[in-house]
């Protein structure tokens, strides 16, 4: 990859990845060093990267940093966390909250692949390599998560729906 | 193929988007109808909400993540300057008797206080025994620093004032990336230094480190890192923030930063 590609992808991948690490660290100080670290590495390894790979890799690294980072912060419990509702200063509406929380309720590796798949729109293959998994764990869980999320988000509108009576 | 409770979901996705063959496409019709609970599942899937990325929500300092570096192009156009600026002083020193006091001379360079090297007249002027230099002020510096390095050969105790030989131009090659592991001798630290030809830094610590020291040693050593790119100090300076490439790990056990500097300071010009 020449430096004018690196570039490139910096205008074009740095945005999504930083929303998918925001989204499942949300911390806005972590995400940006996952993004940096990431990119970081992807400068490292430009020789060998050719551009078109240089998305997933990006993920993958991220991915991995992420696993790396959750050792750590087990042993060290002092990030500031942000309220889930107001991320980067944002107020999300209402139908958005709902599927938020019905979001944060998937298991960590339903919740990446759904980021990479409906955010990223990485093929299955492409999510398998990314999460270091094979292909049929990628389409059970999003299968898994997708009817999760609907279910959820029924139980959500029902009850609201409820209240409103 | 047996289509089962067990091994169903292995299949649903690729079902729903139409990617089973057709031995397989029959057996999960006959699955569903057995279980018209599945189809069910298949009908959430289908319309489960997706989650709607919020586009707004950008990493505003993409400069910390562009390649700072100079590009080869650059390199280029300063190697035919050095050729030039080579050939010139090789010229000047070789047509002009100079008379130039020792004390009068200014050698801005990292070598300036390089051990003396013994008379090598032979090797860069044959037959010419001393060459004399008569500018009243003459700056001697290297014109492109990050590919040639300035050796100065001993004074000669001349008839009126003092002599020096010819310079010595020594080119350095660049290399494509160089670590420096450097292990002092007193302590158990080890400070790992990668330089990449595009003079990129980034420079990591470990957690805990006093932000007054890291930030010094960041100083120091993206200071002493870029100083073959023939940036200005103040240059240097405005660009720390922003130099996040050039790669240097120091690893931080029990330091001081006075040891720091020291380690760098001695380790400077071997990169």
């Amino acid at each position: 990859m020449k430096s004018s590609e690196y570039n490139e992808v910096v205008l074009t991948v740095s945005d999504p990845l930083y929303r998918y690490a925001l989204k499942l660290t949300k911390n806005v100080a972590s995400a940006k060093d996952l993004v940096q670290e990431s990119f970081l590495k992807l400068w490292i390894n430009r020789e060998k990267v050719d551009t078109e790979y240089a998305k997933p890799f990006l993920f993958r690294v991220l991915f991995n940093k992420m696993v790396d980072d959750k050792r750590k912060m087990k042993r060290i419990q002092t990030m500031e966390v942000l309220p889930e509702k107001q991320i980067d200063g944002r107020v999300y509406n209402e139908e958005r909250e709902i599927i938020d929380q019905a979001f944060e309720q998937l298991e960590e590796k339903q919740k990446k692949i759904i980021l990479l798949r409906d955010w990223n729109g990485f093929s299955y293959e492409e999510i398998a390599e990314i999460l270091d998994i094979n292909l049929n764990q990628v389409k059970v869980n999003l299968f898994r998560a997708r009817k999760k999320m609907k279910s959820i988000v029924t139980k959500i509108d029902s009850s609201y729906n409820k209240s409103q009576r | 193929m047996k289509i089962n409770k067990l091994n169903y979901e292995n299949f649903v996705i690729d079902y729903i988007e139409g990617n089973l063959n057709s031995d397989q496409k029959e057996a999960f019709d006959f699955f569903i109808q057995d279980h018209p609970e599945v189809y069910e599942e298949i009908k959430d899937f289908i319309s489960a909400p997706i989650l709607k990325e919020d586009t707004s929500i950008t990493f505003e300092n993409k400069k910390v993540l562009f390649n700072k570096a100079p590009s080869y192009s650059l390199i280029w156009v300063l190697f035919p300057i050095l050729l030039l600026g080579t050939g010139f002083l090789f010229f000047n020193q070789t047509n002009k008797d100079v008379e130039q006091p020792v004390e009068n001379l200014e050698i801005n360079t990292p070598l300036a206080n390089a051990p003396k090297v013994e008379d090598e007249t032979e090797e860069f002027a044959p037959g010419i025994d001393a060459i004399e230099i008569e500018s009243e002020d003459i700056t001697v510096e290297p014109l492109v620093e990050s590919i040639a390095e300035v050796v100065f050969t001993e004074p000669l105790s001349g008839q009126s004032g003092h002599t020096i030989k010819p310079l010595k131009v020594e080119p350095v090659e660049l290399e494509p990336a160089i670590t420096n592991t450097v292990k002092p001798e007193v302590r158990s630290e080890t400070i790992v230094v990668e330089t990449y030809p595009r003079n990129d830094a980034i420079l990591v610590v470990e957690d805990g480190v006093d932000s007054d020291i890291e930030r010094e040693a960041l100083n120091r050593v993206l200071l002493l890192v870029q100083e073959p790119t023939g940036l200005s100090l103040a240059e240097r300076q405005e660009n720390i923030s922003m130099n996040f490439s050039n790669k240097v790990i120091l690893e931080k056990r029990d330091r001081n930063w006075k040891d720091l500097k020291e380690v760098f300071t001695t380790k400077a010009y071997k990169y």
